[in-house]
């Protein structure tokens, strides 16, 4: 199947939600302006629906933009990626979405292109191949965003519901009770193509994070810190990186100028800036590479957040976005963990 | 239900994509906007919070009526007719000339040129200017004589394929920081980058030079720098050759600029400037950013003139990464100069004694004749009106009260006039003296096009509306002739209807419509005709008055040099997170919060010298007036050097600075003036 076909599909679904009422709105990434231009719109009009288009070029997180601007009493349907979905779930463990509103339309996701980059037209990025202009040819990895070469979860199994685009006919999996008023409103059968492919995808993010994190763990812990202080002097305080992250929902934030922390005005800020925001997020980081896309100043930001939420991930047995039972490390640690590694944390 | 508005940053002349959040009426929030051509998806601080003032309680609802020096709310009936009547009977008794109007590079292209129409249709005089004067009139006179159009020459974009980058009086991360990140784009492709500034900026973090040149001697310096490129044999013999007029008087001139003296005149070291001129000569392609530390001078257009040699010297302009890239400051400066709200010049540049132009804009226009004498600028405007020459003046979008130099002057003047009508979205310094004020719409409330820096002409959309009665400041001005009499020059329905007619005028935009440019690249001028692509780069194959032409500059000193009883110079800028007079960012608290107040930056020497302490309150004097500020001791600026930033009424830099002009841009010197500086009561 094609990503046109795949597109059609997902419209289908979306417009037979808002038809039965299942849901009242979705918010789904659109059409813009030219075919390149991809942007999120909340719908509610069934007829709509047929804007929606799925493609490769999806900015933003739906996540951060559903607790940010979605109605809190609505139920909403939204159509996501794997990392739209967890952070939807994250969100959700720190009360910010509330999940029973919500009905996640799981995209096959193996990576997304800038859409500055115009090697390809109406492009769909697969396992090892893309579809541009529905031709099929080699992916060329180039084409990733640094965070999706090393992301693992090309299949949103935690969606309520995950299409495959690489079947003929698409392949449903239904993963919750959810899933299944999605899929009967939508008069669709479950598991119907079967396994989706995500060998590759996921062989590449092994190779992809050892490349890169061997790079940093190449360097000595002093000469790392420099890498990465040097790397901030660049940093012009747009506050981007924050306000792009999903997992950085605080309203009343400490880097925020008025709350002292942080000395107020000083260009670079200081060290503790990227710190702070450090500490905070890395036990539940996603690498879904919000961050670095809103970088004014090309700081490779996920990479510092993807490496050390590995780090913490392998010491408290944490993988975030997965179940909304298991919550975060930094909310639950224990007297225990807090001296794991021989590092007293306390 | 909230919904997502593809349009363009309000601050800056990069004229970054966002998409604004729009819920039941409100500007919610700004996101970046990941196709637009410019911000590929980032933004700096301003634009994350460009939506912060939209909805401000302070906005400006109903139209005002000063009443015995108090204002009392109006329709907008009593208003207009007021300000039509008083238009009326000053132009009846004193002449057009008595009248002055400022356009505002705040405002659309098609707002713009319908004041300038206004100005000139309906009431008979070129007195038309606005802030251009006070930041790249220097540039359009400049690039204007010595390659025959006064814009950018390059794209945003190429800037990243540059070996070399020559960053002189260009505070870049905090003014246009989206511009930034190309420089450091280039910096990690391995370019070399070279800064010249009087204080010391972020991106010194990552120069491979840095020039601390004395305020006000760029002259000396690039002449110094091109003494040593000569001297080197980097000349472009073949494009110097073929392609500019002018060469043999430059190198006379150059030859009076040797180190040793150049190092005198600008406190630099002999062996930083050799450093410099070797690294941009040398490299494949070149490119030079500027802003306000070049123009703000008495010598402005000998400055901006001066770069333009260097430029041709070594062959830099033409191509994908060299080029002369003076980043313009406002959102809309680069379009409101090109709609022609200039006191010399028509839409497109066309000169306003020309009398084939005149016929030929009267006709499209349908009116009779138009002015053929040059208008006064800005300070020229409030000279005339501190004398009685201009009676009556009509303010659309500007803030003169804190952004012209000697502020006191200002208010003299202003507070002259028999008439004064403001037109803001809010009751700015300005406004307050204002016998009548005009509620307008802001940029999220209205439909039109921006130009930014780079010649782009970009479509903003309308996301919310208006508060109150206020009303965008093109229907103001169509309702206002209509009242005056004049409607039918007038008869627009909607900005797209008035973009049908400038084009008609403006012979860079004439290939552009609403339907083309509603896309996300917009179209970049030149654009002659509907088939044309846009124009990324001037001067590919030929400058556009034909040869460049060099121009040999002498190094002049400022208007005002220190001396006994104001020993300090004093040069103003800007600070990251407020914008210009602070109207807009001053009611947005994540930009306020950031630069809350004024200081007063101070090398450790000079403040030890003075007993000054970081924090402590000071008295800073010129000839012209004093203010109270607190000092930042910092080694960014060196010691006799202060450094002010502009925004802040309440201690303003300007009420210093000095009104001394260009002689041919007439841009005022806002960059050097001579202070004193004490301290007053301790901090604490």
């Amino acid at each position: 199947m094609g990503r046109s076909e795949y597109s059609e599909k997902i419209q289908h679904i979306v417009s037979a939600m808002l038809r039965s009422g299942l849901v009242d709105e979705v918010l789904a990434f659109v059409q813009g302006l030219d075919e390149y231009d991809i942007v999120p719109a909340f719908i509610a009009d069934e007829r709509d629906a047929e804007k929606i288009v799925v493609t490769s070029y999806n900015p933003l997180s739906l996540a951060k933009l559903l607790a940010e601007y979605g109605d809190k009493d609505k139920k909403i349907a939204v159509v996501v990626r794997s990392c739209d979905a967890r952070g939807i779930i994250e969100l959700a463990k720190r009360n910010q979405i509330n999940r029973d509103n919500i009905y996640m339309i799981g995209l096959e996701c193996h990576g997304v292109a800038k859409p500055s980059d115009k090697r390809a037209k109406e492009l769909y990025i697969l396992g090892s191949e893309i579809e541009a202009s529905g031709e099929r040819t080699a992916l060329d990895e180039t084409l990733l965003a640094p965070n999706c070469r090393r992301c693992e979860y090309p299949l949103p199994t935690m969606a309520d519901i995950s299409c495959g685009i690489d079947r003929e006919p698409m392949s449903i999996t239904v993963n919750t009770e959810k899933g299944r008023e999605i899929v009967s409103a939508a008069k669709l059968s479950a598991d119907e193509g079967g396994e989706i492919e995500s060998a590759a995808t996921k062989e590449r993010a092994t190779r992809r994070q050892e490349e890169d994190f061997a790079e940093m763990r190449g360097m000595s812990a002093e000469d790392r810190l420099n890498y990465w202080l040097r790397q901030f002097d660049k940093c012009i305080k747009c506050y981007g990186c924050r306000n792009a992250c999903p997992i950085c929902y605080c309203k009343d934030c400490y880097l925020d100028a008025d709350r002292i922390l942080i000395k107020a005005g000083k260009l670079p800020p200081e060290k503790l800036f990227h710190l702070v925001r450090l500490i905070h997020v890395a036990d539940s980081c996603l690498n879904c590479g919000q961050c670095e896309a809103a970088c004014p100043m090309q700081i490779p930001i996920s990479k510092l957040y993807h490496m050390l939420h590995k780090e913490l991930s392998a010491i408290f047995h944490y993988e975030p976005g997965i179940d909304i039972a298991v919550l975060p490390p930094l909310g639950t640690i224990s007297e225990e963990e807090l001296k794991a590694g021989g590092v007293e944390l306390a | 239900m909230l919904s997502f508005i593809p349009t363009i940053c309000p601050y800056c002349g990069a004229g970054c994509g966002i998409l604004l959040a729009a819920k039941d009426g409100n500007a919610v929030g700004t996101m970046p906007w990941s196709r637009h051509q410019i911000s590929e998806g980032r933004l700096c601080i301003k634009g994350w919070n460009a939506h912060q003032f939209i909805g401000h309680q302070d906005r400006l609802k109903k139209p005002l009526i000063k009443d015995n020096g108090s204002f009392r709310e109006a329709t907008w009936d009593e208003a207009l007719n007021l300000v039509a009547n008083k238009l009326k009977e000053i132009k009846g008794k004193d002449g057009p000339d008595a009248i002055a109007v400022l356009s505002s590079a705040k405002c659309t292209n098609e707002e713009n040129y319908l004041i300038q129409k206004f100005a000139r249709a309906v009431i008979g005089t070129n007195n038309v200017d606005h802030c251009a004067r006070l930041c790249h009139a220097s540039t359009v006179a400049g690039l204007l004589a010595a390659f025959g159009s006064g814009a950018m020459t390059n794209s945003i974009a190429d800037l990243g394929q540059a070996d070399c980058i020559f960053i002189i009086g260009s505070d870049t991360t905090s003014q246009h920081p989206l511009i930034a990140r190309r420089v450091i784009m280039a910096k990690e492709r391995g370019a070399k980058i070279i800064i010249a500034d009087p204080k010391g900026i972020q991106l010194c973090n990552v120069a491979d030079v840095y020039l601390q040149q004395n305020p006000g001697s760029d002259v000396a310096l690039l002449n110094g720098m091109m003494k040593v490129i000569i001297d080197h044999g980097l000349e472009d013999k073949e494009f110097i050759q073929e392609r500019t007029e002018g060469f043999q008087e430059l190198l006379q001139t150059i030859h009076d600029y040797p180190l040793d003296k150049v190092e005198r005149i600008t406190g630099v070291p002999a062996a930083d400037i050799e450093k410099a001129a070797l690294i941009y000569a040398e490299a494949k392609s070149s490119a030079i950013l500027f802003a306000m530390g070049i123009t703000q001078h008495s010598t402005g257009t000998d400055n901006v003139m001066s770069i333009a040699n260097l430029a041709m010297l070594t062959g830099n302009v033409g191509r994908a990464g060299s080029g002369i890239n003076p980043l313009r400051g406002q959102n809309n400066v680069q379009g409101a100069c090109d709609m022609g709200a200039l006191p010399n010049v028509f839409p497109g540049y066309q000169a306003v004694t020309d009398a084939e132009k005149r016929a030929k804009i009267a006709e499209v226009w349908g009116v009779a004749e138009l002015p053929s004498q040059v208008g006064l600028t800005v300070v020229e405007m409030i000279n005339a009106a501190s004398e009685g020459k201009v009676k009556a003046m009509y303010i659309t979008g500007e803030n003169p009260m804190v952004s012209d130099p000697d502020i006191g002057h200002v208010k003299q003047g202003l507070e002259n006039l028999q008439f004064l009508v403001v037109q803001d979205i809010f009751l700015t310094e300005t406004a307050k003296l204002a016998d009548v004020v005009l509620p307008s719409a802001c940029w999220a409330e209205k439909e039109g096009t921006f130009t930014n820096t780079e010649r782009r002409v970009q479509r903003i959309r309308r996301a919310i509306d208006p508060p109150g009665e206020s009303r965008p400041d093109w229907e103001i001005v169509c309702e206002l002739a209509r009242v005056v009499g004049a409607g039918q020059l007038f008869p627009f329905t909607s900005p797209s209807e008035i973009f049908d007619e400038l084009r008609k005028v403006t012979p860079q935009y004439a290939g552009m419509n609403y339907e083309r440019l509603n896309q996300p690249d917009g179209l970049q001028w030149p654009c002659p005709d509907e088939s044309h692509p846009g124009t990324p780069i001037l001067h590919t194959k030929q400058f556009t008055r034909g040869k460049g032409k060099f121009h040999a500059v002498a190094y002049r000193e400022p208007a005002e040099e220190p001396d006994s009883q104001y020993p300090y110079i004093l040069t103003t800028g800007r600070v990251m997170s407020q914008f210009h007079t602070g109207t807009m960012t001053r009611r947005s608290p994540a930009l306020n919060n950031e630069f809350p107040e004024a200081f007063v930056e101070v090398n450790p020497e000079d403040a030890s010298k003075l007993g000054i302490e970081d924090g402590d309150w000071v008295e800073v004097a010129s000839r012209r007036g004093k203010i109270e500020i607190k000092a930042l001791v910092s080694d960014k600026v060196k010691p006799g050097v202060l450094f002010i930033p502009f925004h802040f009424a309440e201690c303003a830099a300007n009420v210093l600075t000095n009104p001394a002009l260009d002689p041919i841009a007439k841009i005022p010197e806002l960059k050097v003036c001579a202070v004193a500086i004490q301290a007053t009561k301790q901090s604490k």
